[in-house]
């Protein structure tokens, strides 16, 4: 008897299994379709961006005429940073805000952080745009993730 | 008198059990419901929040550095949809094993890549809940996966046996 029962609670757990994976292709077929209209058309629901954004390649090209600011933590910029960046996080603002002042020539001011929707990037930005009258402030499209490497 | 207890037939007769279980109109326990609604109500939130930002949804994704910037692409346009498709099949009674399965598949897919992440000591925003959580502690994200992982073991366990019952296994 009881071996019975045991092959038969056995059977039951292979089968819930082989229907549970069955089950699971099929969701999978069903995200299948939105997958591809997302993919081929794009779709972004996204709200007026604060900041505008300029893609990592732009950025790379016309690296000579930009003045990038990069506000990841001290050893991540250390390890590679764009060309002439000034490491500047929110807490050492004050301090290298004056050197911000002396290097920049009316260039484009390009801020990134580690990847999108840095918060330390959009503080640093607001206050770049307060202290520096204005200009011409760009968040780089997917952060340092996608700065192209060689 | 215990001997006399444990003959006493019990209040509602197997057979009954069964035919209730196989009609599918045996009464499914309330926590049930609670633990379902509230894995689907957090990958509905998290795959939507992906969705309204494909393109940080996709830097998330390559952050990790586990993946080319083309497949990273692909995953940040699928893993919303798959999150929605293990949401709404806990609902529908012939599709909650597999969305369970495939709930927890992801989970495991977030801790296995957040568990690398910790093992590279990247600085980087899990990517979870789009980009609502930039700045969120990797390790914090991996408890929070790992619970919600525990929170799908009791699920399966009652649906693998009830619908053994129902002969949908």
């Amino acid at each position: 008897m009881a071996p019975d029962s045991a092959s038969g609670s056995e059977q039951g757990t292979t089968g819930a299994w082989k229907s549970a994976l069955l089950q699971a292709a099929f969701l999978l077929l069903c995200a299948a379709l939105p997958t591809v209209l997302t993919a081929r058309l794009n779709f972004s629901w996204t709200t007026p961006a604060e900041f505008e954004a300029i893609p990592a390649k732009s950025a790379h090209a016309d690296a000579a005429n930009l003045l990038f600011v990069d506000v990841r933590n001290q050893d991540r910029f250390e390890s590679g940073h764009a060309p002439g960046a000034l490491a500047i996080r929110p807490e050492t603002y004050e301090t290298m805000v004056g050197v911000v002042r002396a290097m920049w020539r009316g260039q484009r001011v390009v801020i990134y952080g580690e990847g999108t929707g840095s918060e330390r990037a959009l503080q640093v930005a607001r206050k770049l745009r307060k202290d520096l009258e204005a200009p011409r402030i760009l968040l780089l499209e997917g952060g340092w993730a996608a700065w192209p490497r060689n | 008198m215990a001997a006399e207890l444990s003959q006493q037939p019990s209040p509602v007769p197997r057979d009954e059990k069964l035919t209730r279980a196989r009609s599918g109109t045996g009464r499914t326990p309330a926590w049930v419901y609670l633990t379902q609604s509230l894995l689907s109500s957090i990958f509905l939130t998290a795959a939507a929040l992906k969705l309204k930002d494909p393109n940080a949804t996709l830097t998330s994704i390559y952050q990790y550095k586990l993946l080319s910037w083309q497949a990273s692409d692909w995953l940040a346009c699928a893993l919303p949809w798959v999150e929605v498709a293990a949401a709404i099949g806990l609902w529908v009674p012939r599709l909650r094993l597999g969305a369970i399965l495939l709930g927890a598949g992801l989970l495991w897919l977030f801790v296995a890549a957040l568990l690398s992440a910790l093992a590279r000591n990247l600085d980087i925003s899990c990517g979870c809940f789009g980009t609502g959580d930039v700045g969120s502690q990797v390790g914090v994200r991996l408890i929070e996966d790992l619970i919600l992982l525990a929170f799908y073991l009791p699920i399966w366990r009652h649906h693998a046996k009830t619908s053994g019952l129902r002969g949908d296994a």
